[in-house]
């Protein structure tokens, strides 16, 4: 052994603790080196020290054990779900209301909005409503539904689904307001808006027909009437 | 394996997965099991009881909220991963500990000296741990990492391979860490030997 390791040696002994080799080791050098052999004794009373007086206290387990229960068992309690749960449970919960929104929509599609909650919703102006109103119907007077590409068709149903609630909304009021001139304009205008929403693109008959209603039963001049009437529901 | 073993194991394979279930009398089981273990590893390392205790708290609170994360396998046992949350834990106190104290320089010279001239051996008990403070502070005076990596192998005898598993740390690494320790603490005891 070279003195370097020996004095390495003394240092664990001081330190640390020697195994029964490295004791076997050192001394055995010793007793061939009278240069080590005078470190070792200088440090002699220090070797083993440390470790000798470290006596190992019991710890008090139950007083730790309240504070490891206390910051992990109440927490537990609301958190058993891993994080690979967690994505999945969100995904799904996402998915759910996706399914419940596409249903209800259709219902509402079907049932032409009799299932909605018109009391829930807030109501157009009289005046809001005829501008609304306005264009959809010049629109299909005007309009050759044969030319009409099925996007813009499409739009238009919605607008009118949009319009036929709102109708239905405002007809409701003015029933309870005994309103009897703006119930029968909302009447009309509730038969008119529940044949263009149903109509088929091939039904140009039909279509035909409603566009004579709409002339005939002067609908455009009726809400003009009703708009210059300062009444505002 | 024999049958004697097998026992423990079983019952603290089931503990464990109840404690994934989050049964509170298997976090229990398990603390009572391997406790006081937990302890004497960290006192060791610290020399202080609260310090210790801190540390085996800790330690528990960390595997408990992640208990399932551990999968049981032949390299990796409920307690060698509860030791090694219970190294990384010491190492955290003693970072912080390094931070907030600021260790004396140790002249463990002057102290030998004085028992030396006083004729008292230094196996009364006073002085003895009077000498025992000062090679305390000594090794605290060290980085965390080679302070831990020294008690680990020189007063615990962990082989160097067990020691970078622990530490999650390269062999070489380790090795070096420990080269470094020894030659700081060599250099505390030189001037004891230079003197003639």
């Amino acid at each position: 052994m070279k003195c370097q390791k020996a004095k390495n040696l003394i240092t664990i002994g001081i330190y640390g603790r020697l195994t029964a080799g490295q004791k076997k080791d050192l001394e055995s050098h010793l007793k061939e080196c009278p240069e080590c052999m005078r470190l070792y004794e200088k440090s002699a009373p220090l070797m083993n020290l440390r470790l000798r007086q470290r006596e190992i206290p019991s710890p008090d387990l139950e007083k730790s054990w309240r504070v490891i229960s206390k910051k992990t068992m109440a927490r537990r309690r609301y958190s058993k779900i891993i994080p690979a749960q967690k994505w999945v449970l969100a995904a799904s919960s996402l998915l759910i209301v996706f399914i419940l929104g596409y249903f209800a929509g259709k219902e509402v599609l079907k049932t032409g909005h009799k299932g909605f909650p018109v009391e829930s919703m807030t109501p157009l102006s009289l005046a809001s409503y005829a501008d609304h109103l306005k264009p959809v119907l010049v629109n299909f007077v005007n309009q050759d539904k044969k030319e009409t590409p099925d996007k813009i068709q499409r739009l238009e149903k919605e607008i009118i689904r949009d319009m036929l609630l709102q109708t239905r909304l405002l007809k409701e009021l003015a029933s309870r307001n005994g309103n009897t001139e703006r119930l029968n304009l909302l009447q009309d205008m509730e038969f008119i808006l529940v044949s263009m929403s149903n109509l088929e693109s091939g039904d140009q008959e039909v279509a035909r027909h409603l566009a004579r209603i709409i002339q005939e039963k002067n609908i455009s001049l009726r809400l003009k009437e009703l708009i210059t009437v300062k009444s505002s529901i | 394996m024999n049958d004697e073993r097998k026992g423990p194991q079983m019952n603290e394979h089931m503990n464990i997965v109840m404690a994934k279930d989050g049964n509170p009398d298997a976090f229990r089981q398990l603390y009572e099991e391997h406790g006081a273990r937990i302890f004497r590893i960290a006192y060791r390392h610290t020399g202080s009881q609260s310090d210790a205790e801190d540390i085996m708290q800790e330690t528990f609170i960390k595997a408990f909220k992640n208990i399932h994360t551990f999968h049981p396998n032949l390299k990796n046992s409920f307690p060698s991963w509860l030791n090694t949350i219970c190294i990384n834990c010491t190492l955290d106190h003693l970072r912080k500990q390094k931070r907030t104290h600021h260790h004396d320089q140790v002249s463990l010279s002057d102290i030998l000296q004085g028992i030396q001239s006083r004729n008292h051996s230094p196996e009364d008990k006073a002085e003895s741990r009077q000498i025992g403070q000062h090679i305390n502070s000594a090794i605290s005076a060290l980085p965390p990492k080679q302070h831990l990596i020294f008690e680990m192998r020189y007063s615990q005898h962990m082989d160097i391979k067990n020691i970078a598993q622990t530490l999650r740390c390269s062999q070489s690494n380790v090795k070096t860490q420990i080269s470094r320790a020894l030659k700081k603490l060599r250099k505390t005891l030189e001037p004891i030997w230079r003197k003639p």
